[in-house]
């Protein structure tokens, strides 16, 4: 099952590979992720839901070395990093890759879906993650 | 607005104190402001303090043990500028003519380790997308890419 509803489909749903849900503003175009029922720029409830592009590039990352805080039960160390989508929205992510030497500012990445972990019910968790391509 | 001045100020130590406690901390600094300015607290006509996990009445329980003068008390919490929204807030009521006199005090006190950010949603806390230190590495490794 999805870590949380609404961020993003599963393959199958509304299109053979999983997809990002946005949001955009129907009156100025600001684009946001998670999706939102608010325009953030006009204060408005003039948000519609959109599909975001399953590939962009790379725009900063980091490696993650130490437990974070809270229910985080994936593997360390692992990598996050800031993806650059061509509709003009940059977005928090996990990456695939764990080795930060394999990482470069501008590479091409896609969008995948994987198991972030196991919960107490035997659930999979499943979370988004872009990978090097 | 009229004109606000910092009359005094306290602190306490930085660093790790396992034999005091919250409130003891946050008195000290209190206490160390009062003879800054050479005022008594029942001069003090209200008070805020500034905590992220103080928890709840954090300003009230600090203050129990400075005076008991039946002011009013407004904690706040605004991450890391806690401290700087409790000295705000004595300046707009100051400034607005509403007090002559207020003390902002503010106070931490927490277990080692990473700071759990709550203010993210839990999906993000489940996936591991809460470590602070990484959200600065990420601008760092921009800096260090323009290079």
């Amino acid at each position: 099952m999805p870590v949380q509803e609404g961020l993003f489909t599963m393959p199958g749903d509304t299109s053979e590979e999983s997809e990002l849900i946005g949001s955009k503003c129907k009156v100025c175009g600001e684009v946001f992720f998670p999706q939102q029922p608010m325009c953030a720029n006009c204060c408005q409830p003039t948000t519609e839901e959109i599909r975001l592009s399953r590939k962009g590039k790379l725009y900063s990352y980091s490696a993650v070395r130490n437990k974070p805080p809270g229910d985080y039960r994936g593997t360390i160390p692992f990598c996050v990093g800031i993806v650059e989508l061509p509709e003009g929205i940059r977005i928090p992510t996990l990456l695939t890759e764990d080795d930060i030497s394999k990482l470069l500012v501008g590479m091409n990445v896609a969008l995948v879906l994987e198991v972030l972990f196991v919960d107490d019910e035997g659930n999979e968790i499943i979370g988004f993650k872009f990978k090097p391509c | 607005m009229r004109k606000v001045y910092i009359i005094g100020v306290g602190m306490h130590k930085m660093g790790r104190f396992p034999e005091e406690s919250f409130r003891e901390i946050g008195r000290e600094a209190v206490i160390r402001a009062l003879e800054d300015c050479g005022i008594t607290w029942p001069k003090i006509q209200a008070a805020f303090c500034g905590t992220v996990f103080g928890g709840m009445a954090a300003g009230h329980r600090v203050l129990q043990w400075v005076g008991l003068t039946g002011i009013p008390i407004v904690n706040v919490e605004n991450a890391c500028a806690s401290g700087v929204a409790a000295l705000r807030l004595a300046w707009h009521a100051i400034g607005g003519g509403i007090y002559d006199i207020a003390c902002a005090v503010g106070a931490e006190k927490r277990a080692r380790g990473f700071i759990p950010l709550t203010g993210q949603p839990m999906w993000k806390r489940r996936a591991g997308m809460v470590m602070g230190p990484a959200f600065y590495a990420q601008e760092k490794a921009l800096t260090i890419a323009r290079c």
